[in-house]
């Protein structure tokens, strides 16, 4: 580590190119933990959202159509209204109403941190997505084939659970696994609210050096490596779950 | 309950009528399949053949009439679906298989989940039924790597596994290329010479006049003609008929 | 049910607001304004990449391949940071002193992302028209820029329309994201009246406009798209 940490060192001195992130132990531990807890934030509200989305579409089962119409108003509310709106109208908003994101009286940390918020209002946000990936691989599941269940004695819920969602699922796996990459590029929202993700560290460094081009590439090259490993870990998950003959 | 003055018949409509929203498809259904029989529907589409057995296991709702199947009031309100099911094993003409299970699972799958039945019973069962349409072998085959007739041999094992009393086949070859077409009609032929009570919708003509009991001539939403294959394909009686069989043929 | 009438009386959050409607519309309109330009621009680098995406040889097509995964890829907030801090505010050209306002910033910012989005629709598009409809043209003497634009083109356009409504509903709302580079849009300005006023009570209703705002300019351009692509019927994406 520390070849690479005096290399950095002499590029700087050589032509200014100042990557402190790399060679400056502090700031490299702070970046790093930036990036884990960026990609924490991104496996936290993916997990979030698949519940989210995976409950609107258990709701939007049932028979009771108020119920699914509130699914409905939820889904396209949240689908096209910004993130960072969103983000600020929970974490400023609600969390000041409801004393969630304030101070105690005499000092007592807030219920829910900046952290938790993200993860809440990302959740949020493209659980909507995920129920509207959920619901086109269900319908695309053919009508004969659900058919050719309920002929064989399976009642609706059976048939949605041993023969429609595992169908319904593999064919939502693509968007599923875009909707992971969407969120992933979505965390550096959480800067707006001081959540010490990659970003916000890399702002920090910049103000101290004004490093901003050599920081602004580390940032920009971080996100394009975590979205790598994670269109990555989808296809090897597509690739599990591959039955010969299924798929487009 | 049945009519003791007609003999029991396994299968009864009568006076079946259904619509689509305006569109009447059933206009006044009447007919019945005895123990055994094989009942062919045949008919220009559109006539409702496959409306009619559709209604048969409760996938479509009637709008009025009775269907009765062995006792068994499909109409009902309270209709119990799953005994209905139990005793009436339909196939489809595509995408009836599972793709995400293999095809001894897809012939499995029905009587342990929805049955209970113990696994081991029903393996050695399956794996007889998968020998009996003659795609032993093929047990761990899945969906996509079968061609449509083996897939369809894999569906009538799946029906059958379930020990129905009545098959009902819904144009089944209609989506094969010619050439396994022949593979499928084979396997129904052994299932109607077993006993089982069938009824089929198909246009495969020399098939019916083969296999059948009886044909029932259906256009635009009624039987217009019933009689044994003989005298259905030599002596057409309604001019209706005789204009269909001209076309097909 | 009177909190309900309270919401509306003088004194409330509501009656506060009011007076500072028409700068928080105005603040909208330079949202409105942000996407539509940085949409056009992207729609012109988008169609370049896109078409150079089909090209033939490899020289041409693997830039362009790599630009497209590179814009798509990245995220929009950090392409915001990356030209708000990396273009200066003003620049000479000749004899003139030309200032780039924030704005102008954010509007090649989003340019970025939207061409990549759009050279991937473009690129979709074309692969849907068969590929005898070359062939046709070629027969014919079409060179390949004439086939693209006069032939391939018009056919493309139905797939690629759903698509492009999606992607301006998202740059809309994407806009939004000016806010934290300080351009002084709808949320920026909603900031500002939340600490003039500081009243606790301001803080729901203010932000529950500025989504009122986007919901109400976005959702029927978004159902316009479904409606179009329904109507049109194009198979899965």
């Amino acid at each position: 580590m520390s070849m690479v940490d005096l290399w950095f060192e002499g590029l700087n001195q050589r032509t200014g190119w100042n990557f402190s992130v790399i060679y400056n132990a502090w700031e490299r531990a702070k970046y790093i933990n930036g990036v884990i807890i960026a990609v924490e934030l991104a496996v936290w509200a993916f997990l979030g959202s698949m519940l989210v989305g995976g409950l609107c579409m258990l709701v939007r089962q049932s028979r009771v159509r108020p119920l699914r119409w509130l699914v409905t108003v939820y889904v396209e509310f949240f689908r096209n209204t910004p993130g960072l709106a969103q983000l600020y109208f929970l974490f400023f908003g609600i969390g000041s109403y409801f004393q969630l994101s304030t101070y105690g009286p005499s000092g007592e940390p807030p219920l829910l941190s900046p952290f938790q918020f993200v993860v809440i209002g990302l959740s949020l946000q493209y659980g909507a997505f995920v129920a509207e990936i959920l619901r086109s691989g269900i319908e695309a599941v053919p009508r004969s084939t659900v058919e050719a269940a309920k002929s064989l004695g399976y009642n609706p819920t059976r048939a949605l659970f041993h023969v429609i969602l595992p169908l319904a699922f593999r064919t939502s796996l693509p968007a599923l696994g875009n909707n992971m990459a969407q969120i992933v590029k979505s965390t550096a929202m959480a800067y707006a609210i001081a959540v010490p993700e990659a970003l916000y560290v890399a702002h920090e460094i910049w103000t101290e050096h004004f490093n901003v081009v050599e920081m602004m590439n580390v940032v920009l090259l971080t996100y394009l490596g975590l979205m790598g490993v994670f269109t990555l870990i989808v296809k090897l998950l597509e690739r599990w779950l591959h039955v010969p003959g299924m798929g487009r | 309950m049945t009519d003791s003055q007609t003999p029991s018949a396994h299968v009864r409509l009568t006076d079946v009528h259904k619509s689509f929203g305006k569109t009447e498809v059933l206009r006044g259904i009447s007919m019945s399949v005895a123990r055994s029989e094989i009942v062919c529907l045949i008919g220009p589409s559109g006539s409702g053949k496959s409306t009619i057995l559709r209604c048969i296991n409760a996938l479509t709702p009637t709008n009025t009439g009775s269907i009765k199947v062995d006792g068994i009031e499909v109409t009902d309100a309270k209709l119990d679906a799953l005994a209905l099911r139990r005793k009436v094993g339909m196939v489809f003409q595509s995408y009836n298989l599972f793709p995400h299970r293999t095809a001894l699972q897809n012939i499995m799958m029905a009587p342990i989940q929805v049955l209970g039945e113990p696994r081991r019973e029903v393996e050695v069962r399956a794996r007889e039924l998968l020998a009996k349409v003659r795609l032993e072998g093929k047990e761990n085959a899945y969906p996509g790597e079968l061609s449509g007739g083996q897939q369809q041999r894999v569906a009538i094992a799946r029906a059958l596994c379930m020990n129905p009393e009545v098959m009902m086949f819904d144009e089944v070859t209609a989506a094969l290329d010619p050439e396994m077409v022949k593979e499928v009609l084979n396997t129904i032929r052994d299932v109607a010479r077993d006993g089982m009570t069938c009824i089929l919708v198909t246009h495969e003509m020399r098939f019916a006049r083969e296999v059948a009991n009886r044909i029932h001539f259906t256009d635009k939403g009624r039987i217009v003609e019933s009689n044994t294959p003989q005298e259905f394909f030599d002596h057409p009686q309604d001019e209706r008929t005789q204009a269909f069989l001209d076309k097909v043929l | 049910m009177s909190a309900l009438t309270d919401v509306f009386a003088p004194g409330s959050a509501f009656a506060t607001l009011l007076p500072w409607l028409p700068l928080v519309i105005k603040g909208f309109g330079l949202n409105l304004l942000i996407s539509a330009l940085s949409m056009v621009l992207g729609l012109l680098l988008g169609v370049l990449l896109g078409g150079m995406q089909m090209a033939q040889t490899g020289v041409i097509r693997w830039p362009a391949r790599f630009l497209t995964l590179f814009f798509r890829n990245s995220p929009w907030l950090v392409i915001m940071f990356y030209v708000m801090f990396l273009l200066p505010f003003e620049i000479h050209l000749a004899s003139f002193l030309v200032r780039i306002p924030d704005w102008i910033k954010a509007v090649l910012a989003l340019t970025i992302p939207v061409g990549g989005y759009v050279s991937e629709i473009v690129r979709g598009g074309l692969k849907s028209v068969p590929t005898t409809q070359w062939e046709a043209a070629g027969a014919l003497a079409f060179g390949p820029v004439s086939t693209l634009l006069k032939i391939i083109l018009p056919q493309a356009v139905r797939q690629m329309l759903p698509p492009t409504m999606n992607l301006y509903c998202s740059v809309v709302m994407a806009t939004s994201l000016a806010n934290i580079v300080g351009v002084q849009e709808v949320m920026t300005i909603t900031q500002t009246i939340l600490s003039t006023e500081t009243r606790p009570g301001l803080i729901l209703p203010a932000y529950g406009l500025t989504l009122v705002l986007f919901f109400a300019y976005v959702f029927p351009i978004s159902l316009l798209a479904r409606r179009l692509e329904r109507v049109w019927q194009f198979g899965a994406h």
